[in-house]
């Protein structure tokens, strides 16, 4: 460790490594015996009070004595305040008051302390606006990983709850967080997720999203591939299911892995009320999700291909809706759907206040007028709205509802019901391939695995969950003595 | 390699077992036999069975090797080769006919106008991804397909219930067993088609205990599924049957009472038009397994888009005509097919007692 | 290869075949702007050298149009059916579906011939639905049909609902294509159909609305329907059916059921319901003289089939559970409908009605030939080599109801 005599050389120094940043600060002060302290730090990152009132107050009133080193004495007596540590290098230094740490020079020693004072700005864990739930709880994770972990571990009191750390970026120096149960995920499968974090070589990772692309199996699928949740209740669930979650600093979502498409599918709220309406609500999710993707292209391929599948009645109405319509099915199609999607974009875009009333009457004004104006068909518009509040049943995997809707569509338009029977394999062949960290993407549906079908499609009743999740790699099996034993 | 799991084999059984059973055999099995045609079926389908019941045995029995290896063990290099050059024939005839009555379905239900062309393309890219991408993809895949299937099978059945009298094509064996043995002869080509699993010797993962019995309770169920069809089918359609070329699309229209709903039915013929896509890339899986030894290659690309263009060029030249498939059907193919299940039979009964003798030697 | 490049070439693939394909599927219009869309079919005997005259109630889509369609017809003859359609598809100018085809009204003039001939075409095709209607008409198939050109006025829903009803509660069995052919091919060579005929009717101002609507409507090829009556009240047609039913034998209309001749066949029908019957001159310890009407609320059959003496008898069994719905003596009071009146007189009377209609409708079988409750069956079912000898023994196989003789046994018992 090279660490210059006097010390205001050596502030001079370390201001040079900051690259003379504006916002790095010093202060000198001296103790009660006089010897010189200086105390480096970045303004903005850190609390001025704590600063103040607990590190500067401390060291101004130290008394060293003969025996004692004022080094030691210092740690000793701020300790009582914060985290006070000793860097091992001048890397670790320099990258500590980066987090917000002030670093304590000595004169005449070459020793330096780091003292913890970050202040961050933290919002307060809310609920989060896209997993609300009705009966269940409210908290949300935050941008800072350390509330984070604290709200998961709030709800894992285990001593095997491993947090293993980590930090990505090279200028970001995002620290990342893995969390497991010890005893239960697949250590193959941590290891095999450790080792993929460790490839990534980016210069900075803002959001947790950054990671997920590094983290999928198949490189160009539109599906979703890494876990997303924003809650920490479900974070836990996941944990104990055997999953592995990674908390990225800065980001409210954490991710987990493994993914199933099955994930999507359950909510939540599922958790918090009877099996039977939860079986019901998944049921109907999925029986949306379909009908989102197919409907557009069903309606095209039925009206351009195959009228003599429409009953008489439903054909009158239809023919006589389209009877006039400027454009050819399919492009009427297209065209609503992409107006239906700019009009989502922008809602989502605008400030809130416009963006309420833009998605409501825009699309009902927009809608209505390019009826009434022959433009397009109302049957059209129907589908197109319908479809498009079906997709939102799955608010996960909407964007990828979207897509596949879009192709479809075209499919359907091209060869009708044959192309959506041929789309249809293809993907199913598609998805069946897939595979995300040792779990069959379409697990426990394909493969069929006939314990995990208790919280498949139907939820069975907590007492029978017996067992983790098959389709997702763990070493510890099961999760309560089953009923049997019990009684 | 072990691929897929028992129950997605005993799913594939079921899937072919059921290929164009509901869809052109019906027809063909009747102009033969007229009003004893289900005797026929029976007669087809207990034969099926016992094949299904010995491949079942020898998949049991041998779940290191693959087909080609066993076979060139047991009858040398030279004997595989014939059977597999017996097997290419039949799996090749079978995978024509499959695509020509695919396109005929479309065309004959849903279809105004359709090209062979815009058909064939798409048919054989699907078919051939889910074939290259092996047996667990399509394993996986008609393990999600299958409750689909079931409640077409459901439907199909259903829709015509009431109308059943019982009595129509009664009573039987009028005229002896002859046209019973005529209808058979005619539509033998049908009962082939599980010939195919065949195939799978030696990647299927047997966990379950009572593999054989599992798979024989699942495809005697189907057999009997189908039986009830044909049934149904025969007794509500009576002699008018020789106007129907593909059961199920006459069978779902004739639905008198609901006639607005009606077309609901037509959920089932399409399910069934999925079903036949799923047997298709069985078919072209086995072509390519066929294929592989004779190409020499390990990659199992090259053997499928190979034979896949045999199928297309064959297709395209009889540009897609049922009609002239009937004809081969009636006049060559059941023969072949019906040489071909006991040639089959005797192979798989000559594997298991050369095993048994082998573990007798091993134990003593 | 590898496994990149082979993506690549797959994706170029797809991208190549669905550009190739986009200008056409962009520009392909809905089928119902390029096809015409029949909802219904009217056949008639041709004039002059033409065998056939076909009638096509053909949609056109209007744009805003009300759920209740108009349709217009469109007439043309040739020298089958096939010749027709295709003369009428260059008329139309389009492609002509028949998948929405409900029902085909058939002309009695035309049905003099046989039908299974004239509607082979249809059948084979593999447009039409094979559960289409298949309606009989005393007149002309063209003036049933134009009645009903408002796809949604009564009238359509008549001629559905009413031959459905006549399916489930007067034939108890399909009256459409495919039952047709299922009939004709079999051995009896028998089968049904709905007969409807066309009424004329003075309008008055409650029945006007749908009436005038579907005649002021009918279209391009078509007459107008008879409603251009001169004077005041308008004559409007009105299309009308008393349960009554043509029967086919050989493909020809043997005969036209009346109500009452349906009703003795109803006898010889185990789930068609006799609803009402009413015997009358009773006399025995209570009844003098008395008239009794009964509802029929239960009947079981019993077949037996036999050959006896290389004659083929049938006997019925007849268990009748009847509720008295009025009874009235002979000098006109009425009794309490409450008691039990199936005394041993009521039996008698009541086996005696039910022989008579039983023997009426064997003797309209008989006369025409034709052979309805499919006996060929049953008896070739019960008792097969006695029923070949027989065959063999006649002289015209075909003409095998002459000799068959039927039984009936009644047995009744008051029901509340």
């Amino acid at each position: 460790m090279e660490i210059m005599e006097d010390l205001k050389k050596r502030i001079e120094y370390f201001k040079q490594k900051f690259n003379n940043t504006s916002d790095f600060a010093s202060r000198e002060i001296s103790t009660k015996n006089g010897t010189k302290i200086a105390i480096i730090y970045i303004e903005n990152i850190i609390d001025k009070a704590l600063l103040s009132g607990s590190v500067i107050l401390t060291l101004q009133n130290i008394e060293v004595s003969q025996k004692q080193n004022i080094y030691d004495l210092a740690k000793s007596q701020i300790i009582a305040y914060t985290k006070v540590s000793e860097p091992a290098d001048e890397e670790t230094m320099l990258e500590n008051i980066l987090n917000g740490f002030c670093a304590i020079l000595f004169e005449n020693t070459e020793k330096v302390l780091v003292v913890e004072c970050a202040k961050w700005i933290i919002r307060t864990p809310a609920e989060p606006p896209l997993s609300a739930v009705v009966e269940g709880p409210r908290e949300g994770f935050v941008e800072d990983f350390i509330t984070n972990i604290t709200l998961i571990r709030k709800r894992l009191k285990s001593k095997n709850l491993k947090v293993d750390q980590m930090q990505i970026g090279k200028e970001s120096s995002t620290q990342i967080r893995i969390l497991y149960l010890k005893d239960v995920a697949d250590p193959k499968i941590v290891e095999k997720i450790k080792h993929k974090l460790n490839e990534i070589n980016i210069d900075g990772i803002v959001d947790s999203h950054y990671i997920t692309e590094f983290l999928n199996t198949s490189k160009h699928s539109v599906f979703k591939q890494v876990g997303t949740t924003e809650k920490p209740d479900i974070a836990a669930a996941k944990i104990m299911e055997g999953r592995v979650v990674i908390i990225v600093d800065g980001s409210p979502i954490v991710l987990t892995l493994p993914y199933i498409l099955l994930e999507d599918l359950q909510s939540s709220n599922d958790y918090y009320t009877t099996p039977a309406r939860a079986t019901f609500l998944r049921i109907l999710r999925l029986s949306a999700a379909i009908v989102g993707i197919l409907l557009p292209g069903l309606y095209i391929a039925l009206l351009t291909h195959h009228i003599k599948v429409i009953p008489v009645k439903l054909l009158i109405t239809i023919s006589n809706s389209i009877q006039g319509i400027p454009l050819p099915p399919l492009l009427e199609i297209l065209f609503i759907i992409f107006l239906f999607e700019i009009l989502y974009e922008a809602s989502l875009r605008m400030p809130r206040y416009m963006g309420l009333a833009l998605s409501v009457v825009g699309a009902l004004i927009l809608g209505d007028t390019a009826v009434q104006a022959g433009l397009v068909s109302p049957p059209a518009v129907l589908i197109v709205a319908i479809t498009g509040v079906m997709s939102y049943t799955l608010p996960e995997q909407s964007t990828q509802i979207s897509f596949l809707r879009l192709i479809f569509t075209i499919i359907g338009g091209f060869m009708g019901i044959f192309g959506i029977i041929i789309g249809v394999l293809f993907l199913i062949g598609y998805l069946v391939n897939m595979d995300s960290y040792g779990s069959p993407y379409l697990a426990p549906f394909a493969p069929y695995i006939k314990s995990d079908l208790k919280d498949g499609m139907r939820r069975r009743g907590y007492p029978q969950m017996t067992t983790r999740p098959e389709s997702i790699p763990n070493i510890n099996h099961r999760r309560q003595k089953s009923e049997r034993n019990n009684d | 390699m072990k691929e897929i799991t028992t129950r997605q084999f005993i799913i594939i059984a079921i899937i072919v077992m059921l290929t164009s059973k509901f869809v052109t055999m019906p027809t063909i099995i009747f102009a033969g036999a007229t009003k004893d045609a289900i005797f026929s079926i029976i007669l087809g389908l207990c034969i099926e069975l016992l094949l299904i019941f010995l491949i079942t045995f020898v998949i049991q029995r041998n779940q290191d090797k693959n087909l080609f290896q066993l076979l060139k063990e047991k009858f040398s290099i030279v004997g595989a080769y014939i059977i597999f050059i017996l097997l290419f024939i039949y799996i090749f005839a079978r995978l024509t006919f499959s695509y020509q009555e695919l396109y005929s379905f479309f065309v004959k239900l849903l279809y105004d106008e359709f090209s062979p062309l815009l058909f064939a393309v798409p048919a054989f890219f699907v078919t051939g991804y889910l074939a290259y991408k092996g047996a667990r993809t399509i394993g996986r895949t008609f393990e999600i397909l299958f409750a689909f299937i079931v409640f077409g099978a459901i439907i199909a059945i259903s829709s015509n219930l009431e109308f059943l009298s019982f009595d129509t094509n009664m009573p039987y064996f009028e005229n002896g067993l002859s046209p019973m043995l005529a209808g058979f002869s005619n539509g033998a080509f049908y009962f082939g088609n599980s010939i195919c699993l065949l195939f799978f010797v030696g990647k299927i993962k047997i966990t379950q205990t009572k593999f054989v019995s599992k798979t024989m309770l699942a495809t005697g169920i189907t057999a009997l599924v189908v039986t009830l069809f044909c049934f149904i089918f025969y007794d509500v359609f009576g002699m008018s049957m020789q106007y129907t070329l593909f059961a199920l699309t006459e069978y779902s229209q004739y639905d008198p009472f609901i006639l607005e709903l009606q077309r609901l039915v037509w959920l089932s013929a399409i399910i069934d038009i999925t079903k036949l896509f799923c047997s298709t890339a069985v078919f072209v899986y086995c072509l390519g397994q066929i294929t592989k030894p004779f190409l020499q290659t390990k990659t199992t690309l090259l053997p499928i888009i190979v034979s896949l263009l045999l199928v297309f060029s064959i297709a395209t030249l009889l540009n897609y005509d049922l009609e002239i498939m009937f004809d081969i059907i009636r006049n060559y193919a059941s023969y072949a097919t019906l040489g071909l299940m006991c040639l089959i039979i005797l192979i798989c009964l000559i594997l298991c007692i050369k095993r048994r003798k082998n573990e007798q030697k091993f134990i003593q | 290869m590898s496994k990149n490049l082979f993506n690549k070439i797959v994706l170029f693939a797809v991208v190549f075949f669905l550009i190739l394909l986009a200008p056409s599927a962009i520009n392909t219009p809905s089928q119902t702007a390029v096809r015409a869309i029949c909802t219904g079919l009217a056949i008639d005997k041709g004039t002059e050298n033409q065998q056939v005259e076909v009638t096509a109630q053909i949609l056109i889509p209007e744009a805003g149009g009300q759920y209740t369609q108009k349709v217009s017809l469109v007439t043309h003859d040739g020298n089958s059916l096939e010749d027709a359609l295709e003369r009428m598809a260059y008329q139309v100018g389009k492609k002509i579906r028949f998948a929405h085809c409900c029902y085909i009204i058939l002309s009695n003039e035309l049905c003099q011939d046989n039908v299974a001939l004239t509607l082979d075409y249809l059948m084979r095709g593999n447009n039409l639905g094979n559960n289409t209607l298949l309606i009989h008409t005393d007149k002309k198939a063209k003036e049933l049909l134009n009645l009903t050109t408002n796809i949604n006025s009564n009238e359509v829903d008549n001629l559905q609902v009413i031959t459905k009803f006549n399916e489930k509660f007067l034939f108890n069995r399909g009256a459409n294509l495919k039952s047709f052919y299922a009939d004709y091919l079999s051995p009896h060579q028998t089968s049904y159909m709905a007969n409807i005929t066309v009424q004329e009717e003075t309008a008055d101002s409650s029945t006007s609305g749908s009436g005038s609507e579907s005649s002021s409507s009918s279209g391009s090829g078509g007459e107008q329907g008879g409603a251009s009556g001169a004077g005041t009240p308008p004559v409007v047609d009105k299309l009308t059916t008393d349960g009554s039913i043509a029967i086919f034998y050989k493909g020809k209309c043997a005969s036209i059921l009346s109500f009452e001749e349906r009703e003795y066949f109803s006898w010889l029908d185990n789930n068609v319901y006799n609803t009402l019957m009413q015997i009358q001159g009773v006399t025995d310890q209570e009844l003098v003289d008395a008239t009794l009407s009964f509802t029929i609320a239960q009947k079981r059959l019993k077949w037996q089939f036999d050959i006896v003496n290389g004659t083929p008898t049938i006997k019925i069994n007849y268990d009748l559970g009847l509720r008295p719905e009025m009874i009235i003596q002979g000098n006109g009071t009425s009794l309490p409908v409450y008691n039990n009146y199936i005394s041993e007189a009521v039996q008698n009377a009541v086996a005696s009605q039910v022989s008579n209609a039983v023997q009426s409708a064997m003797k309209i079988q008989k006369e025409h030939g034709f052979d309805v409750f499919n006996f060929y069956k049953s008896f070739n079912i019960k008792c097969h080599n006695e029923w070949q000898k027989y065959l063999q023994s006649l002289d015209d196989k075909e003409n095998y109801m002459q000799n068959i003789e039927v039984f009936t046994e009644v047995s009744c018992h008051n029901t509340v």
